[in-house]
């Protein structure tokens, strides 16, 4: 069919549109014209992708209800165009970090394929040909890059806020005008540096977010932080806490240095709240067949039956927040039936005693357990009986341990088990905390200018907000946010009356025009992983080299552009510091040319961490061969000690898979003046730090210990042991985002909740990702992958459908303290019958739901309110309560 | 008689990534509105059986085909090939839908693109035969989108003599979703015996091999009443 009759094809009637839409309880939600045409004209202020869109015949004016979008993003052989050269780059979506054969005509990608080469691609297809991708790498990226909805100019706001009134400026105007109230806050506000705070991501790539952090600490400023405090940053905090360091412990794919398939080889994998078939598809994939190959028995830990699930053999339905209290059960049976592993218990292991003694005085029993967890004790007992005796067993955690008031405290009694089990530093085994930030771009040190003193706020975005509310501890002046503010953080009425603060200018980097634009003052527009050279990370600490596939859109820019020309501004401006300071520490060179930033720059900073992942290697070993963290240079001591058949293709370093092995290649990376032989744990002790006198000091001064009693949410619905939040800040032990630390609040642990909040609100609410098409709200900007993932549902047991005389698609309403929602209802086995679940990452801006037939759903974070862990910043976003009803 | 193509399809592999779904917009155009596959989640009952078996499911391409027999215009708009293909003939169709109604596992659908005569046609998987003599090199490959992008081989296409002779060597059994006597060439494998104990009952237990398949629930497009992931 040629491209002008596939186009002619989709004039759709008004009858067609109601014969194609597919669901019928959309058919209660409005569909306005009028939305459409405002999104249409929002697309034009916002400066349309004309250029991309020259190969579709794409004329000024045509709205999407004519233009075959989705038809038309890629070229078959037979449609006569053919690639004039094929990329080797990848997809930044999900930690799985796959591989992308991106075939590019004219600078444009026409198409993409999976990259058979990666192992963990291998089985795509037919062997060889071409190696899998899931449905967000395949279209996503596509859809993301040529989309009329993309921000393409830098904006400035010109109407008042909330609203898109925003007219496009050059990069210059922005760059000086941010620049001049970067110094004027700094010189001039009561509040001085510390009043301007920045959030990043490296979801977009690896080494894109860290100049931000070099940027705030030159500038003087505390406040600089990253995603993982909403992600999943609170395991690798508990390792750090306990063990010295902290990330995934395992890795996937071949390992050369233990000639084994590590996480591949596990007998026995326990996923504590984590749904890894739809979080990171390509890596569960390459799990699922070596779980066939060696036999291993899954057990998922959940409180919904997911897609992970699907492969396990034991499904254990607890009850939201409770998984403390499981894993105490577990150590409980452990240790009082001697499946302990002494040797390693003996050696490696500070304060097995006082826990034992601590877990039996509390009486953390099974029995007890299964009267919080709904689990009942026999299956805890084999549970813990089985973890126990097989090896090599691996515990596996994300958002569902991390997304909770006690994330860090329930991390380490994770650890602990792991520990005493003799499970950690053993290929196979290990406290694979699937963690968010880890690896990173290793910059030379500041020359001269401001050393930070003072402590920034507590280290997640939701502090942004309550600083400019509360006014405590200190207020905020203005806002750098790459992300999307109203959706991601808890409270969005809370949220929204922060960026209404005419005090604060707010400057979003964004792709699209999401919810948080309505608030912002600038927007800066970035790019995809696409458009740049960068280096991303897979879950396991290998770094992969990403070339640049296509043309840049517009006149976006990377961030790291963008952080290393706002320096070249302040060396105008800012009378305070010498021009050298802002340009001698920065080198355009770093954006310009990535090879050889990671080549000259972050390896040669890197230590014995990463010294060795230059980008030339990491480009020469790809896809076969990924370098993992830590991987030092090959004069390193710890590098020396691997024999020749240790070593990766090249002959050097190949990183290693995993971490705490008791190895010279481990320990060596650690040795200093105390500790000239290394350490096996990178902490004071060399051991696993479960509890010290001094320890427990430390940890009691800011209401934690070093034994965590049982707590949960101060929403849980059988009111158990929770938090309270103390009205004095203390320096956080365990995070520290500059020189000045972090304040966080100290707390109360174990006190009894507010019993009338259960009364008015008698269903736990728990929220999470949708579905495999989604990636937070970028993806919603994809037409196929909202459309695999269209409604906002209130996810129900047929119990509590029945109660509330609801079925599949009716509508209902969720309320909770703060507000509420209304979505269609899925009535589902697999779930508590008194839990509902309601997915994330909608917004009400997202136009593209509008355009293929359904609607732009609120948030879900309408309804969640603002608790935290204070030992790691994470919210809680899984353990609230609310009541439904019918509409 | 010529041999005839199937699809291979193993659950056990599956991880639910849909890319299947989107590989096949991808290739056949087919938009955001409709799409001609589906992975549908069969399960699960608790209480029963807590597990869940995710099935690919496309047009059959039937020995029998209902939809041909349904077809009212003169010469059938819609033909089976020697190779087993059941292929859609757009310049014939009139997009009176019968074959849409006639389908037990609802894999046709009226679409927004016209013919030649200006009547929307009807629109379903074509077992991507513009790709069957293709050069296996070629970007893309020379098998159906879904088959070359599914990243864990749970989806396989072959001649089904050659497909049906590879299960009985694996020992694997067919699930049999024919109850109308179209004879569906797609080969669904069962789920192996169940394995998954529900934990809120007893952890050694397993449950009787009884799946709580429902014939109905066998449609393209029944994931949006079963699937959890919208």
């Amino acid at each position: 069919m040629k491209r002008d009759e596939a186009i002619a094809c989709v004039e759709r009637s008004e009858k067609l549109k109601i014969t194609f839409s597919r669901r019928s309880f959309l058919k209660t939600t409005a569909i306005g014209g009028g939305a459409l045409l405002l999104s249409d004209n929002l697309a034009d202020k916002l400066g349309l992708v004309e250029n991309a869109f020259a190969m579709h015949n794409w004329k000024e004016g045509t709205t999407f209800e004519q233009f075959p979008f989705t038809e038309r993003l890629v070229w078959r052989p037979e449609d006569g165009l053919v690639a004039d050269k094929v990329v080797r780059s990848g997809c930044s979506f999900c930690p799985s970090a796959c591989w992308h054969m991106v075939h590019v005509k004219d600078g444009r990608a026409i198409n993409v394929y999976g990259d058979p080469d990666n192992p963990i691609q291998a089985a795509g297809g037919v062997e060889g040909k071409q190696g899998g991708v899931c449905a967000k790498g395949r279209i996503g990226i596509i859809q993301l890059l040529y989309n009329k909805y993309r921000i393409t100019r830098p904006m400035k706001r010109v109407g008042p806020k909330p609203s898109m009134k925003f007219e496009p400026v050059s990069w210059d105007q922005v760059f000086t005008e941010i620049a001049q109230k970067l110094v004027d806050i700094r010189d001039n506000s009561p509040e001085g540096a510390k009043a301007v705070a920045a959030k990043t991501t490296d979801r977009v790539s690896r080494d894109n977010g860290a100049p931000q952090f070099r940027f705030m600490h030159m500038y003087g400023s505390p406040n600089t932080t990253h995603e993982g405090y909403i992600c999943n940053d609170a395991g690798g905090i508990a390792q750090g806490l306990i063990l010295g360091k902290g990330s995934q412990t395992n890795g996937f794919s071949y390992d050369p240095v233990t000639g084994t398939y590590d996480l591949g080889d596990s007998k026995y994998v326990m996923w504590f709240g984590v749904n890894d078939a739809e979080s990171h598809p390509l890596t569960h994939a390459w799990m699922r067949r070596r779980k066939e190959i060696v036999k291993a028995k899954w057990i998922v830990v959940d409180p919904r039956m997911t897609a992970t699930a699907l492969s396990a053999e034991v499904w254990v339905p607890i009850k939201p927040g409770t998984d403390m209290a499981l894993v105490y059960g577990m150590l409980h049976y452990i240790m009082n039936n001697n499946l302990i592993d002494s040797d390693f218990v003996d050696k490696w292991v500070a304060g097995y005693d006082e826990l034992k003694k601590f877990v039996n005085a509390k009486g953390y029993s099974p029995e007890w357990a299964a009267g919080i967890t709904g689990i009942p004790a026999k299956s805890i007992q084999q549970i813990a009986k089985d973890y126990a005796t097989t090896k090599p067993a691996a515990i596996i955690t994300n958002a569902g341990i991390n997304h909770h008031v006690n994330a860090v405290d329930c991390e380490r009694v994770l650890i602990f088990l792991t520990a005493i089990t003799g499970n950690l530093g053993v290929p196979g085994g290990g406290h694979v905390a699937m963690h968010n930030s880890g690896v990173g771009v290793s910059f030379p040190p500041i020359k001269g200018g401001p050393t930070i003193t003072e402590a920034g706020l507590p280290p997640q975005p939701d502090f942004f907000v309550r600083a400019i509310n509360e006014g405590k501890p200190y207020k905020l002046r203005m806002i750098f946010y790459q992300g999307n503010m109203t959706t991601q953080n808890s409270n969005t009425a809370m949220v929204k009356k922060a960026l209404m603060n005419p005090d604060v200018t707010y400057v979003s980097f964004n792709l699209f025009p999401q919810e948080d634009t309505e608030y912002a003052d600038y927007i800066l527009p970035t790019q995809t992983f696409y458009e740049f050279d960068h280096v991303h990370r897979r879950l396991d600490r290998a770094l992969m080299f990403r070339e640049r596939a296509v043309d840049p859109i517009g006149e976006t820019k990377s961030e790291l552009q963008v952080w290393i020309e706002l320096a070249g501004y302040m060396a105008k401006l800012d009378k305070k510091n010498p021009p050298e300071y802002w340009t001698g520490n920065w080198d355009p060179r770093w954006w310009q040319d990535k090879r050889y930033f990671w080549n000259e720059i972050c390896a040669k900073n890197g230590g014995a961490w990463s010294g060795g992942m230059t980008a030339d290697r990491m480009i020469n070993l790809a896809p076969k061969h990924m370098l993992k963290a830590p991987c030092p240079p090959m004069d390193h001591p710890a590098a020396k000690v691997l024999r020749r058949d240790q070593l990766a293709e090249d002959g050097q370093h190949p990183g290693l898979s995993v971490m705490f092995l008791d190895d010279p290649a481990w320990k060596l990376l650690w040795a200093n003046e105390k500790f000239p032989n290394g350490r096996r744990f990178p902490n004071d002790i060399d051991k696993v730090l479960i509890y010290t006198k001094e320890f427990d000091d430390k940890m009691k001064a800011i209401g934690h210990s070093a034994l965590p009693e049982f707590y949960t949410s101060p929403e849980s619905m059988a009111g158990l042991p929770t938090i309270k939040y103390l009205n004095e800040f203390v320096k956080s032990p365990s995070v520290s985002n500059s020189a000045g630390g972090n304040l966080v609040h100290k707390v109360e642990i174990g006190v009894k909740p507010d019993p009338e909040i259960r009364k008015k609100y008698p269903i736990q609410l728990t929220t999470g990702r949708p579905g495999v098409g989604v990636f937070h709200t970028i993806s919603h900007w994809s037409w196929s992958l909202s459309q695999l993932c269209r409604d906002r549902y209130v996810q129900m047991h047929p119990k509590m459908a029945a109660k509330l005389k609801v079925k599949s698609g009716d509508m209902v309403k969720v309320e909770t303290q703060r507000g509420s929602l209304t979505g269609p209802v899925m009535v589902w086995d697999g779930i508590q019958e008194d839990t509902v679940f309601v997915p994330h990452t909608f917004g009400n801006r997202q136009k593209v739901h509008e355009d293929i037939g359904g609607k732009a759903w609120d948030t879900v974070n309408v309804l969640t309110e603002h608790y935290y862990d204070t030992l790691s910043g994470q919210n809680e976003y899984k353990c609230q309560l609310c009541k439904v009803s019918k509409v | 008689m010529a041999q005839k193509y199937a699809f291979l399809i193993d659950g056990e592999r599956c991880i639910f990534c849909r890319a299947c779904v989107v590989a096949c917009k991808l290739e056949n155009h087919v938009g955001s509105q409709w799409q001609r596959n589906d992975v549908i989640l069969i399960g699960p009952d608790q209480g029963k059986n807590p597990a869940m078996y995710p099935v690919f499911m496309n047009c059959q391409h039937c020995e029998r085909p209902a939809c041909i027999a349904a077809c009212p215009v003169e010469n059938k708009a819609i033909e089976k090939r020697e190779d087993g293909v059941v292929i859609i003939i757009p310049d014939k169709c009139v997009g009176d839908e019968m074959c849409v109604y006639a389908c037990a596992y609802g894999a046709l659908r009226l679409s927004p693109h016209k013919n030649k005569h200006g009547y929307h046609v009807v629109d379903k998987c074509t077992y991507c035969v513009h790709k069957l003599d293709r050069d296996p090199d070629a970007p893309g490959g020379n098998r159906p989108a879904c088959v070359m992008t599914c990243p864990n081989r749970a989806l396989d296409f072959g001649l089904r003599d050659e497909l049906l002779a590879r299960v009985k060597r694996e020992g694997r059994d067919i699930l049999d979703i024919d109850k109308f006597g179209m004879g569906p060439s797609n080969i669904i494998l069962k789920p192996r015996p169940v394995r998954m104990a529900n934990a809120l009952h007893d952890s050694d237990a397993t449950y009787s091999s009884e799946w709580p398949f429902d014939i109905k629930a066998f449609r393209v497009g029944a994931s949006e009443e079963l699937n959890p992931a919208g």
